[in-house]
């Protein structure tokens, strides 16, 4: 009797902890894929985040990555396969298939505990690729 | 005796019609202090002279002497009581005025002075860039470029949208016109029917 219940309380942690993490870390590739690709030379990067006047609390945040496809095909190739990866977790997936490749074009990912909507947009144009991701920041109390 | 009665007599007459010079004047006062034995007629004058001479003065004297240093007072006062409250409406008027400009300036002097995108950087080229407005432009681009792409990407979508509405639309006009073309039939057997009716009765 008291095994059965340890059972069930193990369970209904494991339960608890699996649905945290799974909406903590939906786009933990493209996140990790994100926080790499700063410190490689060559590639532009920009972090920005925007904070409101009056509150003073932040309002959105934003990074943007732009390379060019020539000489950094393994990291198009690791940011395709990351995007690939969490694409499952996603509220939202826009693809479009170039040269019988289905390229992702928009993921947006829904945070549970915070209550936020992370957008990842890929783009490409001619000999470059670009990766804007937004998180727009909400306030808990919905007086933003 | 210097001076006789009758001279006396004469000055006094001259005293009183206030003709007597200050030489004259001296010397009846002079005379009336002497202290000698003086006629009855001229005795009664020199208590209105030793009064002149001393009491009265005296009392004037005291008079004035109290008068000017209440006004000396007055004055000294008042003038201390302008400066106070000269001070104090200054004083005051400072304060104030700095409070006023402290509350008016302060939002602005804050905003100005806050930015929003605190810590933010953008890199280009190899270069990196803290400054606001570099920062402020590269937000504008890209969130301008987000919404262009989202919009692009959302196209087939939005199209395909469109285009089943439309065929919906084709494929329900058959069913829509025949719902018509019965409610048409139905409005003209119940008018027959009203018309048979009333034909019967």
């Amino acid at each position: 009797m008291k095994n059965r219940l340890l059972l069930k309380l193990l369970v209904a942690t494991f339960m608890v902890v699996g649905v945290g993490v799974n909406s903590v870390f939906a786009q933990k590739s493209l996140d990790r894929w994100v926080e790499n690709v700063g410190k490689v030379e060559g590639v532009n990067y920009s972090v920005i985040t925007k904070k409101n006047k009056v509150t003073k609390k932040v309002e959105s945040h934003l990074v943007s990555i732009g390379f060019k496809k020539e000489g950094n095909e393994k990291l198009l190739a690791e940011l395709i396969s990351a995007a690939n990866q969490d694409k499952k977790d996603a509220i939202e997936v826009i693809e479009r298939k170039v040269t019988g490749t289905l390229n992702p074009q928009v993921l947006i990912f829904y945070e549970d505990e915070t209550q936020q909507t992370v957008t990842y947009v890929f783009g490409t144009t001619g000999t470059s690729i670009s990766l804007v991701v937004t998180k727009e920041v909400k306030d808990k109390k919905g007086d933003d | 005796m210097e001076h006789t009665n009758r001279y006396i007599e004469e000055l006094l007459e001259k005293f009183f019609d206030g003709l007597t010079s200050i030489e004259e004047e001296k010397t009846l006062y002079n005379f009336f202090n002497t202290g000698e034995q003086l006629p009855p007629h001229l005795e009664k004058c020199r208590s209105l002279f030793h009064y002149l001479e001393s009491d009265m003065t005296e009392e004037l004297k005291l008079i004035f002497d109290e008068k000017d240093e209440a006004m000396v007072g007055t004055v000294e006062h008042s003038r201390w009581n302008t400066l106070l409250i000269r001070t104090w409406v200054i004083g005051v008027s400072t304060v104030a005025a700095s409070l006023f400009l402290y509350f008016a300036v302060q939002p602005f002097w804050q905003t100005e002075k806050f930015n929003v995108y605190e810590g933010s950087y953008v890199k280009r080229n190899g270069i990196v860039s803290y400054d606001e407005e570099d920062v402020e432009a590269e937000y504008i681009r890209l969130n301008a470029l987000v919404e262009k792409q989202i919009a692009c990407a959302n196209q087939p979508f939005v199209e395909a949208q469109r285009e089943t509405e439309i065929r919906y639309c084709q494929l329900q006009k058959p069913f829509t016109d025949a719902k018509l073309q019965i409610a048409e039939y139905k409005e003209i057997i119940e008018s027959v029917t009203y018309i048979m009716e009333e034909y019967e009765k």
